[in-house]
């Protein structure tokens, strides 16, 4: 958390371009994250907005192009090295383990901040205990801030998906990221569901200094909680700016609605 | 939930510990032998239930790793005479060693290519075995040497008095592995319930969500790959040493099968599963003499035939009708006791739903 604060964006693409064979994901996509921002990135299905996630989270490597964090090239990462490098994300259809108690899943979140290994562990060494003690106390604060801490010890699979989903997003903010990334968060939910995700994102980013980044399908939760919007559609940035900006763009009308003549049809 | 974790032993388990202290004293000499075996067998199914039960790594290798725990044991007890204090953690350190070189290959490859590597590397240890004639003694198979602690040996007519109770060789076989399968389970108890135990269970759910969160998916595998083997070394090595004698062609698939039945119908990834399952899978073999239909003179169906087809049987059921196996019927059976009808549920999952929490908070 001592990390110095960069002034520059937290997250930069440039030309960023993702193929498979002949074809093409997304294409010529840039954008800036600056610190403490709610940056969205919203389209239609298929535009290329889960794409552009698995590209974020080091799932997939750009065709070409590229992405900087901090100024250093994201690229360059392995997935897990994601966790030191302080990006945390969550995944559209839950990235959690089942059998495993609330508690336990957050832990995992913590564990590219634990040292001991399987002799330390296993011997139950001072040190050991000293700190599962410590990162237990942490992720507990952390399922506090999504209310699951009183489900603390029930197997994840026994929980609702509305509460699976805060305990992932528990389990990111244990991890102690300065970039959150978001994966449709609301996809799969209620109607009610929705709006306490939404909610949550929002209370979560009001908090302090943690700059999210989500892609949504769900137009009404980015409108509500998100400060800037890029839209894509096939593959391809046809807007960038503030929800009421996006809101008037005629292209994203067109993209959503379909051409005037075909508005019928979406 | 880790502090419940340090709390002293559950009341079960407290009563088991009891019973397994005081039952040399109940048995005859052929039942305490095959408690022995018994005993010995589920150091090496817990070992086994850190690799396939906590990390998800199916493994067919397992005799590979109990041959070299023996091997070492031979070597260095019998060979060299030197004690056991050294032999019985080396003869696991070097199985832990030979589980970190294969390693590497079975990162690769998971679920049925995992299983035909393993079984792949049983055949080079079977074939290794029985040409490595200065070590295995080749074909003839080779003695092993009793435990022997300073002055006191463990073989077969010494005894040991406390205070009026007689320990017989046997029976002091049976203490030995007993206090080594219980620092086993403290072992594995703290290992999952922590940090690398955890990584493991992430590996075995769900590896890409494991890796984004940071863990290291390749160091996990190989070091349960090294925990796991460890323990087969220590089991390999008791089992020699109390049989005195073994030949290559002991160490091959159906022992490797025996372990993953025992894990599969004690509970698989649960603590206590892999001794459950050793009491069930290794007993069978005895009890299975004294069954009318049963005989040894070739006319009848053989107890090693009529075992395997047990086990294959036993696998089938338990994966079919209660897949957390011997340990999931405790929590099965108070739940329909509590709430009649409920156990019907798929998997008895919903109806345990409360068991699970306290398995959990517990763990």
């Amino acid at each position: 958390m001592a990390r110095p604060r960069p002034t520059g964006p937290i997250l930069e693409a440039r030309d960023l371009t993702l193929r498979f064979g002949e074809v093409t994901a997304f294409q010529d996509v840039a954008f800036a994250v600056m610190p403490g921002e709610l940056f969205a990135v919203i389209g239609p299905n298929g535009a290329g907005k889960t794409s552009l996630f698995n590209v974020l989270s080091r799932v997939y490597t750009p065709t070409s192009g590229q992405i900087a964090l901090d100024g250093r090239d994201l690229t360059a990462l392995r997935p897990r090295d994601l966790a030191g490098a302080g990006v945390a994300r969550t995944f559209q259809n839950l990235g959690l383990f089942g059998p495993l108690s609330v508690l336990d899943n957050v832990l995992v979140g913590r564990h590219h901040l634990m040292r001991a290994g399987a002799l330390r562990a296993g011997f139950g060494l001072r040190s050991a205990r000293a700190e599962e003690r410590e990162h237990t106390a942490a992720a507990m604060a952390a399922l506090e801030r999504t209310g699951m801490a009183d489900v603390a010890g029930v197997a994840v699979e026994n929980l609702a998906y509305g509460d699976r989903k805060r305990v992932e997003i528990a389990r990111a903010l244990a991890m102690h990221p300065r970039l959150l990334l978001l994966d449709e968060p609301v996809a799969g939910m209620s109607a009610d569901e929705r709006v306490e995700i939404t909610e949550l994102v929002r209370a979560l980013h009001a908090d302090g200094d943690l700059t999210i980044l989500l892609v949504e399908h769900d137009m009404g939760m980015v409108m509500r909680v998100a400060q800037r919007i890029l839209v894509l559609d096939f593959g391809r940035p046809i807007a960038v700016g503030s929800p009421a900006e996006i809101q008037a763009d005629e292209a994203v009308i067109r993209a959503y609605l379909g051409a005037a003549p075909e508005a019928a049809t979406a | 939930m880790a502090a419940l974790a340090r709390l002293p032993v559950r009341p079960g388990v407290l009563a088991a510990i009891v019973v397994a202290l005081v039952l040399p004293f109940g048995a005859d000499s052929a039942q305490l032998s095959t408690c022995v075996f018994i005993v010995i067998a589920a150091i090496g199914a817990v070992g086994l239930n850190v690799l396939t039960g906590y990390t998800g790594q199916i493994s067919l290798g397992h005799a590979f790793f109990l041959a070299i725990g023996a091997y070492t044991a031979a070597v260095l007890g019998g060979d060299h005479g030197i004690s056991a204090l050294i032999w019985i953690p080396a003869s696991g350190l070097t199985a832990a060693a030979c589980g970190l070189l294969v390693g590497p290959t079975a990162l690769r490859l998971r679920g049925l290519y995992l299983a035909i590597v393993t079984l792949g590397l049983l055949f080079i240890g079977q074939h290794l075995f029985f040409n490595l004639d200065g070590i295995t003694g080749g074909p003839q198979g080779r003695a092993f040497p009793a435990v022997q602690l300073g002055s006191f040996d463990f073989s077969p007519g010494q005894q040991l008095t406390i205070g009026g109770a007689v320990i017989d060789h046997d029976g002091l076989y049976y203490y030995l592995a007993l206090i080594i399968l219980l620092a086993s389970l403290l072992f594995v108890r703290n290992l999952v319930a922590s940090r690398p135990g955890r990584a493991m269970q992430a590996v075995r759910e769900r590896e890409l969500a494991g890796a984004v969160l940071g863990v290291d998916v390749a160091r996990t595998k190989l070091m349960a790959f090294g925990v796991s083997s460890f323990f087969a070394g220590v089991s390999g090595a008791l089992f020699v040493s109390y049989l005195s004698f073994a030949q290559p062609s002991q160490w091959d698939l159906l022992l490797s099968i025996q372990y993953l039945a025992a894990i599969t119908v004690g509970g698989i990834g649960t603590l206590y599963g892999p001794v459950l399952g050793s009491i069930v899978v290794f007993a069978i073999p005895d009890l299975a003499k004294s069954l009318p239909f049963i005989s040894d003179d070739g006319t009848g169906l053989s107890p090693g035939n009529f075992s395997s087809i047990l086990y294959g049987v036993l696998i089938i059921i338990f994966f079919v009708v209660e897949p957390r196996g011997v340990a999931g019927l405790g929590p099965r059976l108070s739940a329909w006791l509590r709430r009649p009808g409920a156990a019907t549920t798929p998997m008895g999952r919903v109806a345990v739903q409360s068991i699970d929490q306290e398995e959990a908070g517990s763990r």
